[in-house]
């Protein structure tokens, strides 16, 4: 064994000041500067994880119109139904929300563009779309359909006509008709408009009771 | 055992050798601690022709030390960076505190971001491959990497911040050791139940072989289970912990090595109130992912179920200093009054070395099991 010596404070070596000495003052807790230097590490950790991970809610973007959606000062933002077609409601869990459409209320004008697709005599379509849905409407052998000019903005009109043959001799076979040959033949202005440029067509007619 | 001191001086940014301080060394004491060269003081004349500043610390730069004592019995190389020289008035020599990797690692930043799941070692490789700044440390091809492999945020991190807190949170320990002859340390990731066992070579026996210079235990109330609370983890999570309990075997609650090989049970709970836990809940921000927060709470868990004993001890014959080594167990035989360290197995902490003028020696070390030496 080495024969004792005496150790200034300023040494390494000091039984009660030395490397030796603090480190089990640490271990056991009673050491300051390891507290300090544990709670300075914590602070570090945290402001770099609030930094780096916890980044705060900042609201919604629409790109549609570059607008943000901004939380209010409880870190909150609302979601709001004007005409209640869209229901809100809690999910399974608490940081669930529910969105549903409320079949019962659609509104009237709140789809201006939703329509359909027309096939007309030829065969040919003319697609247009809105909202997701589609009416498609399709035209027998003997009436088609268009797309016209809508009286108002946002509206869309379609203009439909009866495709009756030329000339008489041209005639369908009479046995297409399900309750015998009509009577007799309308011939009727049709189209959007009739301020001028309607389409006069022949249109079949019976009588109640007749032949 | 005879031999010398040797010192080298290196510039601070190259690493280039300078020149020998061995001649004008009149302290110098050498700490190392669990993680490698702690600090270190020296002392030499205020007349030395090298404390020139341009010699010194050329343009403002400081410079690393290396101090050698292996032939003396120091087990391995110490070398740091000086960091504070100091000159008191009317003294007949200047003091230099030397300290170690922790100064420099802890400042460059790792060039790494999100969460990690690699082994430890692999983690840490990558870091210093790809760091801008020089950090004088590569990965000993002798490091494991088979151990834990949870998510760890590494984003933002200094280097040595990154070492000590995937260490921490994993339960794991490293080393660096200081290379002769140039500015360099080879690190090595290792787990606590890896120590080098030397207890068949080496029996400190009080007032035989060393001298018992204090103990002091922690007899606070030791941890049944612990709950660690960190974010939300994931969608529609409400408030998640990690609950760790230990086993209620008394005997378990002494010596480290318990502590490290106790069968716990590791629970995940939703809701804090009604958990069972008996500490508080500890909140853990910097934790994002559930995997990481169980092995945090517990490696906590196993850190702090077993009472904290240590020692202190001193004047250990120089002819033993080469197998103090970092973590090493080695035997013990004391006569505290608590009879913990009577016959037991005692774990190496931190080592500090006298080397000049005299030669004198101090360790602290903590108890590994009773059943020992």
């Amino acid at each position: 064994m080495l024969a004792p010596q005496r150790y200034s404070q300023a040494s390494l070596l000091h039984p009660v000041y030395g490397a030796s000495a603090r480190d089990i003052r640490a271990r056991i807790g009673v050491s300051r500067d390891a507290k300090i230097q544990e709670m300075a590490e914590v602070l570090d950790r945290t402001r770099r994880t609030m930094v780096l991970h916890q980044r705060g809610f900042r609201g919604h973007y629409l790109p549609a119109t570059k607008e943000r959606i901004t939380p209010d000062v409880h870190f909150v933002t609302r979601i709001v139904s004007q005409d209640e077609s869209i229901e809100l409601g809690k999910g399974a869990s608490p940081h669930e929300l529910n969105l549903q459409v409320n079949p019962e209320i659609i509104p009237e004008a709140g789809c201006a563009d939703a329509i359909m697709g027309i096939v007309d005599c030829d065969g040919s379509t003319a697609d247009v779309t809105g909202c997701g849905n589609r009416l498609q409407l399709k035209a027998g052998t003997y009436v088609s359909a268009q797309l016209a000019v809508a009286d108002a903005p946002g509206d869309v009109a379609a203009q439909w006509s009866f495709c009756v043959p030329a000339a008489p001799s041209a005639e369908p076979n009479p046995s297409f008709w399900a309750h015998g040959p009509p009577e007799g033949w309308l011939k009727l202005p049709l189209g959007a408009s009739c301020a001028g440029g309607c389409v006069e067509v022949a249109v079949p007619y019976w009588t109640l009771g007749g032949a | 055992m005879s031999g010398q001191v040797i010192a080298r001086y290196y510039h601070g940014e190259s690493g280039q050798y300078l020149e020998d301080w061995t001649e004008e060394l009149s302290v110098a004491e050498v700490t190392f601690g669990e993680h490698g060269p702690l600090s270190a003081r020296v002392e030499v004349p205020a007349t030395a022709e090298f404390l020139h500043h341009s010699r010194c610390f050329p343009a403002g730069v400081g410079g690393f030390l290396e101090i050698d004592a292996r032939s003396l019995g120091v087990p391995e190389v110490w070398a740091g960076r000086v960091k504070i020289p100091q000159f008191g008035g009317e003294a007949a020599g200047e003091t230099f505190e030397v300290v170690g990797p922790e100064e420099w690692l802890g400042v460059i930043g790792v060039p790494l971001q999100g969460p990690y799941t690699a082994p430890s070692a692999d983690i840490v490789r990558d870091a210093l491959a790809g760091s801008a700044a020089q950090t004088w440390v590569e990965m000993s091809a002798d490091s494991p990497t088979t151990y834990v492999q949870i998510p760890y945020e590494a984003g933002g991190e200094t280097h040595w911040k990154l070492m000590t807190g995937l260490a921490k949170q994993r339960g794991e320990e490293f080393y660096l050791s200081a290379m002769a002859g140039r500015v360099g340390y080879q690190l090595r990731w290792s787990h606590p139940l890896q120590a080098p066992d030397y207890s068949d070579r080496l029996t400190l026996v009080q007032d035989e072989n060393c001298r018992l210079e204090s103990s002091a235990m922690n007899l606070g109330l030791p941890l049944q289970d612990a709950v660690g609370v960190a974010l939300s983890f994931g969608a529609g999570s409400e408030v998640v912990g990690s609950l760790v309990k230990a086993p209620p075997a008394a005997r378990a609650r002494i010596g480290r090595l318990h502590g490290l090989t106790a069968a716990l049970s590791t629970l995940t709970v939703r809701r804090l109130s009604g958990a069972g836990a008996t500490s508080e809940a500890v909140p853990a921000p910097e934790v994002t992912s559930q995997a990481a927060l169980d092995a945090m709470v517990e490696s906590m868990v196993r850190r702090d179920m077993v009472m904290t004993a240590t020692v202190q001890l001193a004047d250990i014959d120089v002819e033993l200093w080469p197998l103090l080594r970092a973590g090493a167990l080695v035997g013990a035989r004391l006569r505290d009054p608590h009879r913990l360290f009577a016959n037991c197995l005692i774990r190496i902490l931190t080592r500090t070395f006298g080397i000049l003028p005299g030669l004198g020696n101090s360790i602290s070390a903590e108890l590994w099991t009773m059943e020992g030496a």
